[in-house]
């Protein structure tokens, strides 16, 4: 992007970028551009399909259908929906701190936008490649907290406040199980800029960081579990515990600031899949194309790279919504204990049996590759056995495979 | 013991992270099972297979239905109902009997049955036809009488026949529903406040038929038109089309005699005979008094003997 700013500059102002003062200026200025694009010209629309497929989801493991009238499918759901909302009153309640309950939805959103400036979309995809990318992810999602308890404090409502205090406790908790399993690839890869990281993988299964060792794959279970609660996802959904807070934190919110909280809620599967997928599964990168070729590539790889990506966060995205209709919603006891005494003692172990890991990769390099192949041969076979499984329990009590009656 | 408690501790650990494991594994693959069965839900109304009236039992009670074709016209369903849902009438004796209406107040009706256990035909009966809604509940009365004039003969059945031809159970009923999704009937007063409206803008179109007649019998016909119709006596005369005969013979001067036509058949008599004599018709409202006074005046001054002698100045632009 900077190249770009910088042609920009050449071609409309007519002088050369290193000497003009204003330069910083206008490199701020086509982020906050290209953000904007991002968020409302790829984030809203993936939002609501999402909120789409969450629904049909939902729908197909009751039992039921789901949406199916609006559009094919029932797939333009999402726009009768937010034009519904957005013609809906914006309440606000009388005793409310009016300018934080204003402010709250906008906190939410700024802090998921911050995470798209070092987060790429595919090669050369990426608004900034910040040095720091990974780091700078994990403090902005932070961000996030602060538009909930803003929201939840300021609505003057007991169900709003301890959802807000609910999400404060289980955000900030599960920053650190998230931080130290990513920080287990930060060691073996080295780098903390987030194409750093990809390039640094490969694109075939084995060599991906999910499965460079033993300890790689259960730091990635660990950091699926982080996710889903940082995100605020069943079974981790305290803050908005329908059967106990109404709807938490956004129980007095109405119209299109409810709906800013909503695609906050759905643009952030996406970034904490797209953090996963950039992590540990090996992000653009093409399977049997070094880094390289994709870069220095004309559009074509680039997209290709896009579609890499894109393909790997959105299987990403129908497990996390296929946990949400699978698992039942945890205690906050449970939640916490989860938290301070399993992941957090378990990742700190990790980082230790990583780092020796790495000092025996250093002589020996060979048993990356031999452990990559056989940890993807056995999640291969896993997932198989997982199929069989699956079929059987259609076959067992006496169903059969069928998708019809959309 | 120490050593013993610290094993079942970590014991439990691993235990409880092999427990979460296997029941995440084997619930995700139950969740994901039902990805890939038929969904139970049934699409009704519009995604059905097989219309939901033909997968009900066959003693469903829905809405009734009265095939015209083997009706005897007995009654027996109208003293059954318990709450007057059904209307029978019938009209003329003997042979030439016919039934002019037969309307069944479906939403009145609760479906009890009581009238399809004594038709000796098997004539009305309850269809399986359920699914009808109407914007007026004015629409809800079955009518299965299509012409009231024409009327429908009582059916005959032969002497120990036990089968009747009757027409397929749901047919004719399923007719009427469609029609109950018409548009709202107009309530009765708007609909009349309108007429009143449109009549009162102008000359009325009795007072326009009336001008140069010189048949006395058309006249007198047209001054039915503004009686009341009732014949009812209160004039003196058997019929209205006595009195309206007396009028056109000149033998009756009164005009204000109609009683149940009152106020309005008055002031159109008037009218009438004004146009017919004088050829005056008046521009505006007949309610409003300067028109009406003026039509008198004429016709007074016709009485009293100013003869056929038409004042060519009265005409329409004075009055207003």
């Amino acid at each position: 992007v900077q190249e770009f700013a910088d042609s920009l500059i050449q071609s409309w102002f007519q002088v050369e970028p290193a000497a003009w003062p204003y330069t910083q200026l206008f490199y701020v200025g086509v982020m906050a551009a290209f953000c904007a694009l991002v968020f409302f010209g790829f984030l809203a629309p993936f939002a609501g399909l999402v909120s789409w497929m969450e629904r049909k989801w939902a729908a197909r493991i009751q039992s039921r259908i789901g949406p199916n009238r609006a559009g094919p499918h029932g797939i333009l759901v999402w726009l009768a929906d937010g034009i519904k909302l957005f013609l809906k009153e914006d309440l606000i309640p009388k005793d409310a701190d009016k300018i934080l309950y204003r402010l709250g939805p906008y906190f939410k959103l700024v802090g998921l936008a911050l995470a798209f400036v070092a987060l790429p979309f595919g090669a050369g995809l990426i608004i900034a490649d910040l040095n720091i990318g990974i780091l700078y992810i994990m403090a902005v999602t932070g961000l996030v907290v602060v538009g909930i308890i803003v929201s939840g404090w300021s609505s003057n409502s007991k169900w709003g406040l301890l959802g807000g205090f609910r999400s404060a406790a289980q955000v900030i908790s599960y920053e650190i199980p998230v931080a130290l399993a990513v920080l287990v690839v930060i060691l073996s890869a080295g780098t903390l800029s987030t194409q750093g990281i990809i390039m640094a993988q490969g694109g075939a299964p084995w060599e991906w960081f999910m499965f460079r060792s033993p300890m790689h794959l259960v730091a990635f279970v660990i950091f699926c579990v982080g996710m889903l609660a940082e995100g605020n996802r069943t079974p981790f959904d305290l803050p908005e515990a329908e059967q106990e807070l109404v709807s938490g934190f956004n129980t007095e919110y109405s119209g299109l600031r409810f709906s800013a909280f909503f695609l906050a809620e759905f643009a952030n599967v996406w970034v904490m899949n797209a953090i996963g997928v950039l992590v540990f599964m090996g992000g653009w990168m093409i399977p049997f194309v070094p880094a390289e070729t994709v870069l220095e590539g004309g559009l074509l790889w680039k997209l290709a790279s896009f579609g890499v990506f894109f393909i790997k966060v959105f299987i990403g995205v129908q497990v996390v919504l296929w946990i949400r209709w699978t698992l039942p919603r945890i205690r906050i006891d449970q939640m916490m204990d989860l938290c301070w005494k399993q992941l957090v003692p378990a990742t700190i172990v990790l980082i230790v049996l990583v780092a020796g890991y790495e000092v025996l990769v250093h002589s020996a390099p060979w048993i990356v590759t031999v452990m990559g192949i056989a940890l993807s041969a056995l999640a291969l076979a896993m997932t198989v056995v997982f199929i069989r499984k699956t079929r059987e329990n259609i076959r067992i009590v006496g169903d059969e495979v069928s998708m019809e009656n959309w | 013991m120490e050593q013993q408690a610290q094993k079942t501790a970590a014991k439990s650990y691993f235990d409880d992270v092999k427990t979460t494991v296997n029941s995440i594994w084997n619930g995700m693959s139950i969740t994901l099972s039902y990805m890939f069965r038929r969904p139970t839900t049934v699409q009704y109304p519009d995604r059905v297979e097989v219309p939901v009236r033909d997968t009900l039992p066959d003693r469903y009670r829905g809405f009734l239905e009265v095939d015209m074709d083997i009706c005897t016209a007995c009654q027996a369903c109208e003293r059954d109902c318990p709450i007057d849902v059904i209307h029978i009438g019938i009209e003329g004796k003997g042979k030439n009997r016919v039934m002019t209406q037969f309307d069944i107040d479906i939403a009145k009706c609760m479906f009890c049955g009581l009238c399809t256990e004594h038709c000796p035909t098997g004539a009305i009966q309850h269809t399986p036809e359920f699914e009808a809604s109407a914007i007026s509940m004015n629409n809800l009365t079955m009518r299965f009488v299509p012409d009231p004039v024409a009327g429908i003969a009582p059916y005959k059945p032969e002497k120990g026949v036990e089968a009747f031809p009757r027409k397929p159970l749901g047919s004719i009923t399923r007719k009427l529903i469609k029609a109950w999704d018409a548009p709202d009937p107009e309530f009765p007063g708007e609909a009349g406040e309108e007429q009143v409206e449109e009549v009162a803008t102008g000359p009325s179109e009795l007072a326009k038929k009336a001008v140069g007649l010189t048949d006395a019998a058309a006249y007198a016909l047209v001054l039915e038109e503004a009686m009341a119709g009732t014949d009812c006596y209160a004039c003196g005369y058997p019929t209205c089309r006595d009195y309206s005969e007396a009028i056109a013979s000149g033998k009756e001067t009164k005009l204000n005699l109609c009683e149940p036509g009152g106020k309005d058949s008055e002031r159109e008599v008037l009218q009438i005979v004004g146009a017919k004599e004088t050829g005056f018709l008046p521009p505006g409202p007949i309610e409003s008094e300067p028109v009406v006074g003026k039509v008198v005046e004429a016709i007074k001054k016709l009485q009293e003997g100013g003869g056929a002698e038409t004042p060519p100045a009265e005409k329409p632009s004075e009055a207003s």
